[in-house]
């Protein structure tokens, strides 16, 4: 079946190894996820259509983004972490139960930033509607033919390509959870951005316990030797220039951000690979990768703002082991 | 958007090979939802998929099953057991104990009592409270004991049988979502390729297990406990390693002339000889020996039986002789070093009470084999019990090894849930069960087929290094303990 592009399309180009989107709205949220790296995003070429040669590189991406050792297995490797933090805070969120096999049942989650697909559909798995979004139409495709090799998977998620800040302009929203990880450190102003994602939260009395997370890299000496001297350049597991150092936030920066969207960070914990089999775990220092779970001003007391036991590491804005420079 | 994102989908689609892929429609910028129509002909709808389907419902795959509903975690999975001829969910004890028997670890009772199984089990099978091992070419011997480890029990003898029933009967009750297919002879099988990628003749990324009965069922991971002649492993590919010993194990039961709480195990040139505690007062014996031996043991009456297991217990060591000088001043210098003398020691001798004769069946026997899978996982594939790797039963440890994989399979399918994850990712498989196992079940082969291999050879040199060796470890008690402890436990 041959069908023709009915508006604009971004192509992939042909020199870079992974699709660029374009800038999609005012802020910047492109590839995601060592997908590609700042300096080979794109201008989209209006009207062009796609190369079936392009698109058998975009087969090729297909099998990577799920490939146990390819160049996205450390990612594979973070996501039960991220995961089983995403079912604690939910849960004390909710006041729901985190031992439960599917604890988010009944949520409508959103996914900004999903890439491939690996994060929605764990968050399915726990039994959450989840919506996943990205900017990068390559890896949304991608995303959608994995979902459809698992009929329970299938049912339980969409994809889409579109950014946040359009996504919530169409008049989208009401999620009782979105989440952006590894999102954060690529976007222009993340200021912007986070008050893009409170946006989509769905009203207080829909959904009382609603929570923006975010995961994301703390900018100390720590990160910069982990995430950009080591993971670009030593072990070359994701292309160089994928992180920008400056471009990384501090908890006390998400803080400040968070207030200024109406949202109280409530509580937050790292990840680092220290598991058996070098299996990422939650830890209580956030100086290299942290994921925090952000909630309505209004839904949690000033100075009672306690995450729950399990998250450990961080108080609001006063993150352990923040930045050290 | 929607007109490139429809090719990208669509070339993504077919190299990951789903016939019939279609883009969705949809008006929004880059919708490409739907995904239900990505695969319209022969799909499968999400009640039909199997989160587990374990190929095989003898002891390991049953406690398998019995692990996954007696976890709250993994309770919803939706299990199948299947297997080829219809298995017993109850056990009623015969007046003689069956031939297959096992000695059953501590660390195999911890798997026993998640599973549910244990105090049925307990109720029937009989406890060993000291083990006894000791040489027939030279003086020496090791003798553990349960109180030095603070237990009261060093684990129990438990007859086949009554662990593999008493494991379905837990999966059964366990209020987990687990069906038994049987009689179900699994025909033919569709696993992704290594990379994960969809079987061409599947419309979705799953399992499929086509039975002689026309059924196709789908499964997320298929757990095959099909035992040593594995027909999963061979229908997926993979190969194994291993060597026949030239050997069988005769098995028989015996009544002795005084009950006993110890088992027993004495190696003889020819190969080990175990005499075992079991249900009413009686011993089970399992022989390891020469083809020839174990025809003769087979043919021997009631009576002459009991006096072969006497004459094989009791005789005196042949004297060492030759070559002893080196040996014997290498052990003194390993002696001092850990500030002991070469001597027995660490609980005295105990004389094996006498067998009476034969009771129950007449002794079978059955050839002894080291196998091993080469690899234990593939995506949506794990090999579980002698699936995995069928060990000499010297020391008990095949249905132990089998529960030790039954419990960190469990294990891990407890982290898929709770992280979100596939329970057939062969990366989660790899880390959390295939590597922990594979280093228990190498350890232990190596450590069996050692032994094995070093109490057969009886050159005299040898045989004296056999003697000294088990009076100095028996003489050494932290030594001695730690050794017991990885063969107790089983799957450290
Ligand atoms: C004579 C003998 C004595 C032993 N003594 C001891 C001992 O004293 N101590 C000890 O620890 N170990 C002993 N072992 C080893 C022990 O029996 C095994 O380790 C144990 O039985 C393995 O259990 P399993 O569940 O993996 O396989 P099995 O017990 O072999 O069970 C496999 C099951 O799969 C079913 N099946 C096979 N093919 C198919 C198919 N294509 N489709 C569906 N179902 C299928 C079979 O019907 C069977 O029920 C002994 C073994 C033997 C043979």
């Amino acid at each position: 079946m041959a069908l023709r592009p009915s508006r604009p399309v971004q192509p992939a180009t042909r020199r870079l190894r992974a699709p660029a989107p374009p800038p999609p709205g005012p802020i910047l949220a492109p590839l995601r996820r060592f997908l590609a790296s700042p300096s080979t995003a794109a201008s989209p070429a209006a009207g062009a259509s796609v190369d079936p040669r392009e698109a058998a590189k975009f087969g090729a991406l297909a099998a990577s983004w799920w490939s146990p050792s390819g160049p996205f297995a450390p990612l594979h490797a973070l996501n039960p972490a991220r995961v089983r933090f995403v079912r604690e805070s939910l849960a004390a969120c909710r006041g729901g139960d985190a031992g439960a096999p599917e604890p988010l049942k009944g949520l409508r989650v959103l996914d900004v930033g999903c890439g491939g697909g690996v994060l929605s559909e764990s968050l399915a798995r726990l039994g959450a509607s989840v919506t996943g979004i990205d900017v990068a139409a390559a890896s949304v495709a991608v995303a959608a033919a994995h979902a459809g090799g698992d009929p329970l998977v299938a049912g339980r998620v969409s994809y889409r390509c579109i950014s946040a800040e359009d996504l919530a302009a169409s008049g989208t929203g009401g999620f009782d959870a979105v989440i952006a990880s590894e999102v954060l450190e690529h976007v222009r102003r993340p200021h912007d951005f986070l008050a893009v994602l409170a946006s989509l939260l769905a009203p207080p009395e829909a959904s009382p316990g609603a929570a923006v997370i975010i995961s994301t890299i703390n900018r100390t000496p720590a990160a910069w030797a982990f995430a950009i001297a080591g993971a670009e350049y030593v072990a070359r597991v994701v292309p160089p220039g994928t992180h920008s150092f400056k471009k990384f936030v501090t908890p006390q920066e998400l803080a400040i951000m968070a207030d200024a969207s109406g949202l109280k960070l409530w509580h937050a914990s790292g990840m680092a690979p220290l598991g058996p089999g070098g299996a990422w775990a939650l830890t209580g220092a956030l100086d290299v990768n942290y994921i925090a779970t952000l909630r309505r001003a209004g839904e949690v007391q000033a100075g009672g703002a306690e995450g729950p036991g399990a998250g450990p590491g961080a108080e609001a804005g006063a993150g352990a082991g923040a930045e050290r420079q | 958007m929607n007109g490139a994102v429809r090719r990208l989908a669509r070339s993504a689609l077919s190299s990951l090979a789903f016939p019939s892929a279609q883009a969705c429609p949809g008006s929004a910028p880059g919708v490409i939802t739907s995904l239900r129509a990505l695969s319209a002909a022969r799909s499968v709808s999400p009640d039909e998929c199997y989160d587990v389907v374990i190929v095989g419902g003898g002891m390991v795959g049953a406690a398998v099953a019995a692990l996954l509903g007696g976890n709250r975690m993994t309770q919803q999975m939706r299990v199948a057991v299947l297997d080829v001829k219809p298995q017993p969910l109850s056990f009623t004890p015969a007046p003689v104990p069956g031939l297959r028997v096992s000695t059953i670890t501590p660390g195999s009772i911890g798997v026993l009592k998640a599973a549910g199984a244990w105090e049925e089990v307990e109720a029937l099978s009989a406890p060993f409270v000291d083990m006894q091992v000791w040489d027939a070419a030279a003086p020496g011997h090791i003798r553990w004991s349960a109180r030095d480890l603070g237990e009261e029990r060093m684990g129990v003898v438990a007859e086949n049988p009554l662990l593999q029933a008493s494991l379905l009967r837990a999966a059964q009750r366990s209020g987990g979502r687990t069906e038994f297919l049987w009689p179900a002879e699994l025909r033919g099988l569709r696993l992704p390729d290594e990379q994960g990628r969809p079987h061409p003749g599947c419309s979705h990324g799953l399992a499929e297990l086509d039975l002689a009965d026309g059924r196709t069922l789908v499964a997320r991971l298929v757990v095959a406990a099909d035992g040593s002649a594995s027909r999963v492993r061979q229908m997926a590919g993979l190969r194994t390693w291993g060597w026949g010993y030239g050997q069988r194990g005769v098995v028989a039961t015996v009544s002795t002339a005084e009950p006993h709480v110890t088992a027993f195990q004495r190696f003889l040139p020819t190969g080990p000889l175990a005499l075992l505690p079991v249900r009413g007062g009686l011993s089970s014996i399992v022989w390891s020996t020469t083809p020839e031996a174990a025809a003769a043991l087979e043919a021997l009456g009631p009576r002459e039986f009991a006096a072969a297991v006497n004459k094989a217990l009791l005789d005196p060591p042949a004297s060492a002789a030759s070559g002893f000088a080196p040996v014997s001043s290498l052990a003194e210098a390993l002696g001092r070093m850990v500030g002991a003398g070469a001597g027995g020691g660490g609980g005295g001798w105990r004389e094996p009470p006498r067998a009476v004769e034969l009771v129950g069946s007449s002794p079978k026997s059955f050839p002894l084999q080291l196998k091993q899978a080469g690899r234990f996982v593939l995506p949506r594939l794990a090999l579980v019990g002698d699936a995995a790797h069928a060990v000499h039963p010297l020391a008990g440890q095949g249905v132990n090894l089998g529960l030790g994989d039954a419990g960190a399979l469990a294990e891990a399918l407890r982290g898929a849930v709770a992280g979100g994850s596939d329970p057939g990712d062969a990366r989660l498989l790899g880390e959390a069960y295939e590597a922990p196992r594979r280093r228990a079940v190498l350890a232990m082969t190596a450590a069996m087929d050692g032994v094995k291999r070093a109490f057969a050879v009886q050159a005299p040199p040898f045989a004296a290094v056999r003697g000294l060796g088990l009076g100095l470890i028996n003489a050494v008690g932290p030594v001695r303990n730690g050794i017991m402890n990885y063969a107790m436990m089983g799957n450290t």
